[in-house]
């Protein structure tokens, strides 16, 4: 017998493991078929202690689903941690530094150290990403410009045939034109005209995405799909600026104080400083067909620009669809199902509320008096909650348009939506609330005017084509009225009062010299309006071209 | 609530306990966890708990799992999601008849969860799996006990 233990001993560990894991598997196949209380009880010791953790569970615990996932704030972490600059500032730095004993003050200086060394590795990357960006973007201007030429050749040579209409070439930058109201050239329509078209401004060679106006300091910033933003100036209607600091197309812009914030599908928002952007470009804004390309791409370190940028709001994973910046608080909703809430003047993150994770909840939802067409907005489709179209924050109350076509209302305090509205079939693509109702358009060609005190659908509203972009503006007077403008995909802009429940739709496409020209009707569509005062309406459409008008 | 757990954002499943994080992640989750002690907010203690056990070493493993169990015990209303985080910690450790008590509660709760009900399979896959070959090697290590032993005493006779 000893020596058979002696053996036994001189066999590898593995072995014993394995027997281990035999006995194990013997036991668990026999007697696991009778109950659980028995293995606990002989196998583990660990088990054997009168541990909490096996003593029958008094009340069951709550069901998983209830809160946000521990897993949710794990990933949220580990997707921040890398890029950070280290926590303390240098002054906090010091401070620390003579609080803590003499001993550890070289383990501490050389922890800052290694944290400095990190963050500067992390630039470094970036920056090498963003020259390759840059190299990238350099070769496509450089085709851009060729294929302009040739294009610009070819149409001088058929103006040089007799006979043919005046050609001229694509819209300047930068020029405005102001169009009376009477144009000979416009077939004339039974709808009526918006009154006064005061600027035409073009530029863009992309569709307008995103508008502001700052009426104190007369400035339009218009976002386009071509990635610029531009700055124009309101009594003169010349583009003051360019700003083209972001890689993909730009969805919003917004102006806050002295910056303008621009968000873009590159998943950045970022804010500029307008006073510094005076003496970055003095030249009123830089066109595209005069910029030099041949420039050499060694000599750029930093370009001017950037210097303008005060900060940059990185951590979105996918665009940036929708944000409001209000009072130092930035909120922004992008496709990456998050909303984040960042803190303007640190630039820090405060929260990320996560989309997906609340909208499965159909027993706080409210359903709204009229059925939505077709049986696509029922929660199992719930993939698509994530993606916000539009969103606007008041202090911390927080409404989101989703593209499940839910309106939710949250409370930035808990980070929970207590309110679920559902009554759109399709996405929902633009927002606007004040204190007692909420507009919101959708892809299914309906406006809806919520009440916000019950939840209920006011009135509702139908279009011929989806709907882009929605204003909703509080009436003066006795009686709560709201006047809401609306974009409908197509060349008019309706003006509706919800009191008389009246519309009228006025037509836009008029107020380019060398438009009819081109086409009898232009093609342009009203992709975006913006009108936060009673007398001023600005509205981008789908060419790229941005009107003002006076209502 | 059920289908809400089943969600793989809400539960991960058990391969992705086996990917590790870098040195770096893991070491910044303990010095948030440091900073923070002794109160350590409950998500700060998850993060770590939950970095070392997707850990390739043992002590990482058991640290991960003790720190989870203290999570299980002060948090009542965390403890679904910790019985099954624990049962992936015991799997990873080897000691499967833990593991497979904590799945069974969980799966008492919530039948229909897709991350428990896979990790339940996993579990008794490889136990079945070290189970043969358990039973191989001690079969052919009596054997080799048994004739040494009929070796020595036809040598003895």
């Amino acid at each position: 017998m000893r020596r058979k233990s002696v053996e036994r001993e001189t066999e590898s560990s593995s072995f014993e493991n394995a027997t281990q894991g035999f006995i194990v598997g013997l036991i668990n196949r026999v007697i696991f078929r009778t109950s659980n209380t028995l293995i606990n009880r002989l196998l583990n010791p660990r088990l054997l202690k009168p541990n909490k953790r096996l003593a029958p569970l008094t009340l069951p615990p709550p069901a998983l689903g209830t809160a946000p996932s521990l897993l949710s704030g794990f990933t949220t972490f580990l997707d921040h941690s890398p890029t950070d600059e280290p926590r303390q500032t240098a002054e906090e730095f010091d401070a620390m530094l003579k609080a803590t004993p003499a001993s550890v003050v070289p383990e501490v200086l050389m922890e800052r150290r290694d944290e400095y060394s990190e963050y500067l590795r992390t630039l470094e990357s970036e920056r090498a990403d963003v020259v390759r960006r840059l190299n990238d973007v350099d070769a496509r201007i450089l085709r851009a410009v060729a294929e302009r030429r040739d294009i610009e050749g070819r149409i001088a040579a058929l103006a040089a045939d007799p006979g043919s209409p005046e050609a001229s070439p694509l819209v300047d930058a930068g020029r405005a034109t102001v169009e009376d109201a009477e144009d000979a050239a416009y077939e004339q329509d039974d709808v009526p005209r918006l009154r006064r078209l005061q600027h035409v401004f073009a530029g863009h060679y992309g569709g307008v995405t995103g508008l502001a106006y700052d009426a104190v300091a007369g400035l339009v910033a218009s976002g386009s799909l071509d990635t610029h933003v531009r700055v124009w100036d309101a009594e003169s209607g010349a583009c003051k600026y360019t700003i083209n600091g972001h890689g993909d197309a730009v969805r919003g812009v917004q102006f806050y104080e002295r910056f303008l914030l621009t968000a873009s599908d590159d998943s950045r928002i970022r804010m500029w400083d307008l006073s510094l952007l005076d003496s970055v470009q003095p030249r009123g804004g830089s066109d595209l067909g005069t910029t030099p390309p041949m420039t050499p791409t060694m000599c750029r370190r930093v370009a001017p620009l950037d210097l303008c940028c005060e900060s940059t709001f990185t951590g979105h994973g996918d665009a940036v669809t929708c944000f409001q910046a209000e009072a130092g608080t930035l909120i922004s909703g992008s496709a990456d199902r998050t909303v984040r809430e960042w803190d303007l003047t640190t630039g820090q993150l405060r929260q990320a509320i996560d989309l997906t994770w609340a909208a499965k909840d159909p027993a706080r939802s409210v359903r709204a008096g009229r059925r939505p067409r077709g049986a696509l907005s029922l929660p199992g489709r719930a993939g698509d909650a994530g993606f916000v179209g539009a969103l606007q924050f008041y202090d911390c109350a927080l409404a989101t348009g989703t593209a499940d076509g839910a309106l939710r209302l949250w409370d930035l305090r808990t980070g929970q939506a207590h309110r679920q509205m559902f009554s759109h079939s399709m996405a929902i693509t633009s927002l606007m609330f004040d204190d007692q109702s909420v507009a919101t358009g959708s892809l299914d060609g309906t406006v809806l005017l919520w009440d916000l005190r019950t939840g209920q659908v006011r009135q509702t509203l139908e279009f011929e084509g989806p709907v882009t972009s929605v204003q909703l503006n509080r009436q003066r007077g006795p009686a709560y009225d709201a006047a809401c403008w609306i974009a409908a995909s197509d060349h008019r802009i309706t003006h509706y009062r919800s009191n008389a429940m009246q519309r009228v739709a006025y037509a836009s496409d008029f107020g380019l010299l060398n438009h009819s020209m081109r086409h009898d009707h232009t093609d342009a569509w009203v992709s975006r309006i913006y009108c936060r005062d009673e007398d001023t309406l600005i509205s981008g459409d789908s060419e790229g071209v941005v009107k003002l008008w006076k209502v | 609530m059920s289908s809400n757990s089943s969600n793989e954002k809400y539960l991960p499943y058990a391969a992705d306990a086996e990917v590790s994080l870098t040195a770096e992640e893991l070491l910044v989750l303990q010095r948030q966890y440091e900073r923070e002690f002794p109160r350590v907010r409950i998500q700060t203690k998850f993060n770590y708990a939950w970095g070392l056990i997707k850990s390739s070493t043992k002590r990482e493993q058991q640290l991960g799992v003790r720190l989870m169990q203290e999570i299980y015990q002060e948090h009542a209303e965390r403890q679904r999601e910790c019985m099954y985080y624990l049962a992936i910690g015991h799997y990873k450790l080897g000691e499967y008849a833990s593991a497979r008590v904590f799945v069974e509660q969980l799966l008492a709760l919530e039948p229909e969860n897709a991350q428990a009900k896979c990790l339940r399979k996993l579990i008794d896959d490889r136990v079945s799996h070290e189970g043969l070959i358990g039973l191989a090697l001690s079969g052919g290590a009596l054997a080799l006990v048994g004739i040494a032993a009929a070796a020595f005493f036809r040598r003895s006779k």
